[in-house]
């Protein structure tokens, strides 16, 4: 009785006309397609351009390690529940004595109060100027959740993480790779109903990215 | 459970779908919506033709080597703690994955946007089993909601307007009649929140399969497939074994080509790289990823140079979207999962030829399909193949669906036209009969087909040689 | 196959050449024929016509290539016998039909070959006049006329720019381009019997565009599009003209 991945694997064969000890060549070369020559002034420009046009919004906080613009956005959100991740930028703005007192759940909250969360502040391991896309790895930080449960998610963004383009985070990702890596282009959307935009699905509505 | 039309009446099944003025109007302005948005996208894409290319190039040398890059992905994925299945077709993709489900205890799942699931009807297998499936692509849930099989790829519930939609709702969820998009979206979502928080299992399908790495890439915008594959603890992905890529780089270029294809986006919201179930106890994610790699017909497909570029297709939409017979009368008319010039030439090498006969010329052979593929599949040549597999046969197989009169009428017709002289006989004879006969013969096929709707051609009193003889004489 | 380098020198080089007119022009429309034959004198080459009746497109369409193969062999062979430098055909479809003989006889190397050689000296009308070197029609025709490409001129032979060129030059003519020119018209060959309510909504379509421009006078390159537009146009009683490319860029010159 042939295993199904035995048969499957003979049915290719035969079809191919190959056999196990057929010989493969190299796949193709894999072409760079992105552009190359932005410095990290332009990278940043230009991901704030692209996030916006996806309806992000960009926040500046090298400064301050972006402590003013969190305040300001948990002030104009008021939220319940704050869901996070166990970054260390995202702990050190929590420390800090004027947003202390906010209702911050802990990094290891359990999925039922993940699931009430209103907002959810992580970091974000890389970012892609080309499409303003933020790029979450699993294994670095707990923020899978947390980033995408609460109707609105502030990632913390270290400047010096901007790459260019897909092809250079592609080749950037530590290897084994992560169990989930996540990259994120602006707030959920559908157009599933007569193609009219809707922004907020089952992901956040809205995206707020604090580049520290 | 949701019923298909019978691909083999796609004639009767279109002529119903020209009736469909509502249907019509949504296709009409979908169909604009589409344009828009591609040229948008190409915009953005001045090195269109180079991504192609190379997309297609990958492709074809995964597909020539595929039981290599099966074999690869399956080592990387069990090394990492994915559970990899087999399926050979669809009856034991749907075993494999309600086993799965009863091992896990789970009496709900929630499934985001698979073609392969409906592909291999799993939904019916789940329910008939007593298991809850929940569909949680917002098009996708519509289209369950109103008990219908999807009408589009990418877009399922693209013919139904919103006050449709509105009214369904209504109806099955109690929402108010008049609500607009925003609040059906906001009412999808609480609904759905609930079933990702309760379920058991999520299922979903992948987009690419990395072989280099054992992971699987899956793209979407509302964030279903997100919570899917990391809120439940068992996930099971269903793939086609054509979703093989050699290595994470390749990415790059499909990622570049589907969102515009199929969406006219530079980049889709989200994009799941996975590789592996979670990795130590208190880490997020599912317990358990289980990938069931699926044949169904794929591998014949493999077998030829013609049939095997069908399986380049990253199902992203685009040929739908400019087909003018799709434009038409839209996906429910096809009566297969994959509907549109894709649909015409997949389908009917997936499911036995004879039963899909139909779909092959369900075409006018146009060629806009070709010229939107990103990965520049050759759709009118293989609607030829198999337009000739069904009528002719080929080689050693048989005429798939002969229509032994229509076969004898085009012997005789070549044969009148192989000859110079043969051919002005016949024609004089078919003026001759026009001139005495045509009160009749316009209601004989094909001139009672060409006639609906349309003035039939005469024949002119004097043919082009007689004119030329003329003009040549000096 | 587009225009290569090859391609356009043989078109520019060409002195005889056989002109088929397609075997709905020869029957239906004989006048695209001669209108065709008048712009080939009219760049200097010499006509021929030979005895040859159809490319075969309809036996392929259909799923009968087996019923072609002698079509293909026999104007092959008429080709050969004329010895002429290029074959010209006022249809990009039919013209696109025998630059893809060479697949017909896929298993057959010696027909195969002769295939290729007359392939590579097939050519849609428009393609040839424009690489023969036309750069004015001779006709004139008082009219705003609108251009709709046939597929398989426009997606195999790449033909688009050259009949609008051409129509640019008409004394008299307004040139309109249409939305959606390069939509199919929904003729589809056979799919225009079996599928006939679907083909004449995609006509509809197409004729949306046509009523949006107001013109007068709609042209295209192949008299199967046209047999089917205006059959469409007749049924509905629209009174839009239906010309052949050849009629518009010749009119006034022949009888």
């Amino acid at each position: 009785m042939t295993t199904a991945h035995d048969s499957i694997l003979a049915s290719v064969r035969t079809c191919l006309r190959r056999t196990a000890d057929s010989p493969v060549p190299a796949p193709p070369p894999v072409p760079m397609l992105g552009r190359v020559d932005l410095d990290a002034s332009a990278k940043l420009t230009q991901f704030g351009e692209r996030l916006a046009a996806v309806g992000g919004h960009l926040h500046l906080g090298i400064e301050d390690g972006g402590l003013a613009a969190v305040q300001q956005l948990l002030a104009r959100y008021a939220p319940r529940s704050i869901a996070r991740s166990n970054a260390a930028a995202v702990t050190n703005l929590r420390d800090h004595a004027s947003l202390r007192a906010q209702p911050w759940q802990p990094p290891d909250a359990s999925r039922e109060e993940l699931f009430t969360a209103d907002l959810g502040v992580t970091a974000a391991q890389w970012a892609i100027a080309e499409t303003g896309t933020l790029v979450l790895v699993g294994d670095e930080e707990r923020h899978r959740l947390a980033s995408l449960l609460p109707p609105v998610h502030i990632a913390l963004l270290p400047h010096s993480r901007i790459l260019g383009n897909l092809g250079e985070a592609l080749k950037t990702l530590a290897r084994p790779l992560s169990p989930a890596v996540t990259f994120i282009t602006g707030p959920s959307r559908t157009a599933d109903i007569e193609l009219q935009l809707v922004i907020g699905v089952h992901g956040p509505r809205e995206l707020h990215v604090v580049v520290v | 459970m949701a019923e298909h039309l019978p691909m083999q009446q796609f004639p009767g099944n279109a002529r119903a779908a020209l009736q469909n003025d509502a249907q019509r109007r949504a296709l009409r302005a979908a169909a604009d919506v589409f344009d828009e948005r591609r040229r948008t996208a190409m915009a953005t894409a001045p090195d269109w033709q180079l991504w192609r290319q190379t997309a297609r190039e990958v492709k074809d040398h995964t597909l020539l080597h595929l039981d290599h890059y099966l074999e690869q992905f399956e080592r990387n994925a069990l090394q990492r703690g994915t559970r990899v299945h087999w399926a050979r077709d669809a009856a034991e993709a749907g075993a494999l994955v309600l086993g799965l489900a009863r091992q896990a205890g789970a009496t709900l799942c929630v499934k985001s946007k698979s073609m392969t699931t409906e592909e291999v009807r799993l939904n019916e297998v789940l329910e008939h089993a007593g298991i809850e499936a929940v569909e949680t692509d917002l098009g996708e849930w519509i289209q369950q909601l109103a008990d219908e099989v999807p009408f589009h790829i990418v877009v399922p519930a693209i013919h139904k307007s919103r006050g449709q939609i509105a009214t369904l709702f209504a109806e099955k969820i109690g929402t108010p009649r008049d609500a607009d998009a925003e609040a059906l979206t906001a009412a999808a979502r609480d609904r759905l929140r609930a079933k990702f928080a309760a379920a058991g299992i999520g299922i979903s399908g992948a987009n690419f399969l990395i072989a280099e790495a054992g992971s699987l890439l899956i793209l979407e915008n509302e964030g279903n497939v997100r919570l899917t594959t990391s809120v439940p603890r068992v996930h099971i992905a269903l793939v086609g074994i054509e979703k093989l890529l050699p290595r994470v780089a390749d990415l790059d270029v499909f990622l570049r080509l589907l969102p515009r294809s199929g969406t006219g986006q530079m980049m889709t919201t989200y994009q799941s790289l996975l590789t592996g179930p979670k990795e130590r106890a208190g880490d997020e994610g599912p317990e358990e990823l289980h990938v069931v790699l699926l044949d169904n017909g794929r591998s014949r497909m493999l077998a030829q140079d013609i049939t095997r570029q069908s399986l380049a297709c990253i199902r992203c939409g685009a040929c739908l979207n400019v087909c003018p017979v799709y434009q038409q009368v839209g996906g429910h008319a096809y009566g297969s999962v994959y509907p549109g010039p894709i649909g015409a030439v997949v389908t009917p090498q997936l499911v036995p030829l004879a039963n899909a006969a139909q779909l092959p010329f369900a075409s006018t052979l146009c060629g806009a399909c070709r010229d939107v593929c990103p990965v520049a599949i050759d759709i009118p040549a293989l609607l030829l193949h198999l337009r000739q597999q069904v009528r002719e046969g080929s080689g050693t197989e048989r005429a798939a669906a002969p229509r032994w009169f229509e076969r004898f009428a085009m012997r005789v017709v070549a044969f009148w036209l192989r000859g110079p002289r043969r051919y002005r006989v016949a024609l004089a004879v078919a003026r001759w009969c026009d001139r005495w006969f045509g009160w009749l013969l316009r209601w004989l096929p094909p001139l009672r087909q060409w006639r609906k709707g349309r003035t039939a051609p005469r024949l002119a009193a004097r043919d082009f040689r007689t004119l030329w003889r003329e003009r040549s004489k000096p | 196959m587009k225009g290569g380098a090859d391609r356009t020198a043989t078109a520019a080089r060409a002195k005889r050449v056989a002109l088929f007119v397609t075997c709905v022009v020869d029957q239906c429309w004989p006048g695209i024929g001669i209108a065709a034959a008048t712009l080939l004198e009219h760049v200097g080459c010499e006509v021929e016509v030979g005895e040859t009746t159809c490319c075969g497109q309809p036996f392929c369409n259909s799923g009968y290539p087996a019923f072609a193969r002698p079509l293909a062999k026999a104007l092959i062979g008429c080709c050969e016998r004329m010895g002429v430098d290029a074959l010209v055909l006022p249809s990009g479809s039919c013209a696109a039909q025998i630059t893809h003989y060479p697949q017909l006889f896929a298993h057959d190397p010696a027909w195969r070959q002769r295939a290729e050689h007359l392939a590579e000296r097939t050519f849609e009308l428009s393609q040839f006049l424009v690489w023969r070197g036309m750069t004015k029609a001779p006709g004139r025709l008082q009219a705003r006329v609108g251009w709709h490409d046939g597929c398989h001129g426009l997606r195999e032979l790449g033909v688009g720019q050259e009949p609008r060129q051409l129509l640019r030059t008409v004394a008299g003519v307004e040139f309109v381009e249409l939305r959606a020119a390069d939509a199919c018209c929904g003729f589809g060959g056979t799919f225009a019997v079996k599928l006939p309510e679907l083909s004449v909504a995609i006509a509809d379509h197409k004729l949306a565009q046509v009523e949006a421009a107001r013109i007068e006078v709609l042209a295209s390159g192949d008299a199967s599009c046209l047999l089917h537009l205006r059959g469409r146009l007749e049924h509905r009683a629209v009174s839009v003209r239906t010309m052949h490319l050849a009629e518009v860029l010749a009119h006034g010159l022949y009888g």
